[in-house]
């Protein structure tokens, strides 16, 4: 009896030694008050979008820049602890589609190749939904596939999906128009232009169209940008043939709007030689306001503009940095276009959704269609959605790619 | 003869301290598994956010996190090994790395902040693979349909009045395949009382008290030692009196 009592003493001393010694081997991995950033939901994509998701992250054109305008920051809802958004630019400031470089978009992530438009963004945020490698097709500064699974949340489109699915969700949240920018030497001989005389220009294999004298040269931005896959569908040509064209006159992937690369490419041409350029209204508005970052004062100094088309009247009224953009061509079936956040589809519903996200970008009461939101959106050239248009918020529209 | 005998056990005493002595140490280094080797089955200790220290139970709406043992790391970092931490949630007896992680489980559900949001992927420390930054604000209520969850509470509970799970953190590789994890026991029990119909306990299953098996083995393996050698001694006790007699 005595023995067994001391085994059992000994025992429950032996329990209680273990116990205390597995408690003092646990640490504490409790995350405190870090900067806003580690908790933001990080996106990237398209550059027509970039200046305005600048602001909605907190200051655009983000700084250093001497017109740098800081806006409260588009958060989450209070019951979804005020999540807050990066929004990372297809391009580093300053830089060039031609090296957009590699970004790390959270802490501990790896660094990958900067998305540089809306339809790589759109591809980069697949792979990280499917586990699959991103890697930019040209221009890449990792050279090999990366894992870029948990660092992507959203990307920002012009475009809609290009394969059907439901691994992604297109989600509306306001309106722009494809626009074309012209520079003809100062003459404005081409300052007007027809959808046909577009549509000849960019289905023609040597990529030049005879227009009131002049010659004229199709050039294009970056492949897979949705500028140019707007464009594409508004004037009907194919990718392949107004890739074509671009390339008869070297003066394919531009950075997408960037009016001082369109006018550095072409400004040598002879005089009554022209050249045309895809452009998005609401990123030549606000780049003309310095809302956004100015990448095409150059040019407009130079006389770059940009053409009525058809009976669409000038794409914009008033000087800048005043202009206001012409609702008929936001309203045009053909010329206007939505633009989206993209998400992965599992990550606004069912047991995997992000309530942040959600609360962001999903559903008519998401933040992103706040009275406050579209205001912003509207600094920037953007129109609100109407009702033929789409519904902000909306998630009907899916694809995988 | 009897100096080839007494070789032998010799030998024998040899061979089993060095056994006792290597179970020992093999206990010894469980508790917290160097970089670069695999944790398959640590502890997982759900715990108080404000104090650290484990919490057993609590209800729909107790906030809680997560402690692994100290240094817990992932067999390689995310930023160039593309391992990801993720959390889970399956019936008890499930073989979690049978399931794959890409973006989520593949099978059952996992650790849900307050506001239903689902733990997972998330970066390690670079390099070292350590496990950080493991969120103060779960809440297991956010899981079920009545706080917004997709889990319904009749699920959670086996259809009945409580349901036996597992839940913890894994380490998954780049292909989504489980390299590390750690598992906690959670019985969730029908609460009239509570906002989700439901509240839990956290700890091992067995009604009492366990010493850690890494700490165990050694004492195991010292008791396994001295009766190997006084069963060895009562066997040689009849032949030393037989020379005797001879």
């Amino acid at each position: 009896m005595v023995r067994t009592m001391r085994w059992r003493f000994g025992g429950a001393a032996l329990v209680t030694l273990l116990a205390g010694g597995v408690a003092a081997g646990f640490a504490g991995t409790a995350a405190h008050a870090d900067p806003v950033s580690s908790t933001a939901l990080a996106g990237v994509g398209g550059d027509g979008l970039q200046d305005v998701f600048d602001a909605y992250a907190g200051a655009a054109p983000t700084p250093p820049s001497a017109n740098t305008v800081f806006y409260t920051p588009l958060h989450s809802s209070s019951a979804t602890n005020n999540v807050t958004i990066q929004s990372f630019d297809a391009y580093p400031a300053g830089g060039s589609v031609a090296a957009p470089g590699c970004i790390t978009t959270k802490s501990g992530g790896p660094a990958f190749d900067r998305p540089s438009s809306s339809g790589n963004g759109t591809t980069a945020l697949a792979a990280a939904v499917n586990g699959t490698n991103w890697v930019q097709s040209t221009a890449s500064c990792t050279g090999t596939g990366v894992n870029v699974t948990g660092q992507l949340d959203w990307v920002r489109s012009a475009s809609q999906p290009k394969t059907s699915g439901s691994t992604l969700t297109w989600i509306p949240f306001a309106r722009d128009a494809t626009v074309f920018a012209y520079f003809d030497h100062g003459t404005n001989t081409i300052q007007h232009l027809t959808t046909a005389q577009l549509t000849a220009l960019y289905s023609s294999s040597s990529g030049t169209l005879t227009i009131a004298g002049d010659t004229v040269e199709a050039c294009l931005p970056l492949a897979g940008s949705a500028v140019r896959k707007n464009a594409e569908a508004a004037i009907g040509v194919t990718d392949s043939q107004a890739n074509t064209a671009a390339n008869a006159v070297s003066c394919n992937n531009l950075d997408q709007n960037g009016g001082n690369t369109f006018y550095n490419t072409v400004s040598s041409l002879p005089s009554g030689t022209d050249a045309v350029f895809p452009f998005t209204a609401a990123s030549w508005i606000a780049q003309a306001n310095h809302t956004a970052e100015d990448r095409s004062n150059t040019a407009r100094a130079n006389g770059v503009d940009l053409a009525s088309i058809d009976s669409l009247g000038k794409p914009y009224t008033g000087t800048s940095p005043n202009l206001d953009g012409n609702d008929n061509y936001y309203t045009s079936s053909t010329y206007g276009n939505n633009v989206y956040v993209v998400v992965p589809t599992n990550k606004i519903s069912g047991f995997t959704k992000n309530a942040a996200l959600v609360s962001l970008f999903s559903g008519s009461t998401s933040q992103i269609c706040s009275a406050a939101a579209n205001a912003t959106a509207n600094t920037f050239g953007f129109n609100d959605l109407t009702a033929g248009e789409g519904t902000c918020g909306s998630t009907t529209l899916t694809g995988n790619s | 003869m009897r100096s080839n005998r007494g070789q032998s056990g010799k030998r024998v005493r040899a061979r089993t301290m060095l056994a006792a002595a290597l179970l020992g140490g093999t206990a010894l280094t469980m508790g917290v598994a160097p970089a670069g080797a695999s944790t398959l089955g640590g502890t997982a200790t759900i715990a108080n956010p404000s104090n650290n220290t484990a919490l057993p139970s609590g209800g729909s709406t107790t906030t809680f996190t997560v402690n692994l043992p100290a240094g817990a790391a992932c067999d390689g970092d995310t930023a160039t090994g593309g391992y990801h931490v993720y959390s889970f949630l399956v019936q008890a007896g499930t073989d979690i790395t049978s399931a794959t992680f890409n973006n989520f489980p593949s099978q059952g559900y996992g650790f849900v902040d307050n506001t239903g949001t689902y733990y997972g992927p998330a970066n390690t420390a670079i390099n070292t693979g350590q496990i950080i930054s493991i969120p103060t604000n779960f809440q297991w209520g956010p899981l079920v349909v009545s706080d917004g969850g997709a889990l319904a509470l009749s699920d959670l509970l086996y259809s009945g009045t409580s349901g036996d799970w597992d839940a913890g953190l894994v380490c998954a590789n780049s292909s989504g395949h489980v390299a590390d994890y750690w598992t906690t026991p959670v019985l969730f029990t029908a609460s009239n009382s509570d906002p989700n119909g439901f509240t839990w306990t956290s700890g091992p299953r067995s009604s009492t008290p366990e010493a850690p098996v890494a700490l165990m083995l050694p004492v195991i393996g010292a008791a396994a030692a001295v009766f190997v050698l006084m069963r060895k001694r009562r066997q040689r006790h009849p032949e030393v009196a037989a020379v005797d007699a001879a």
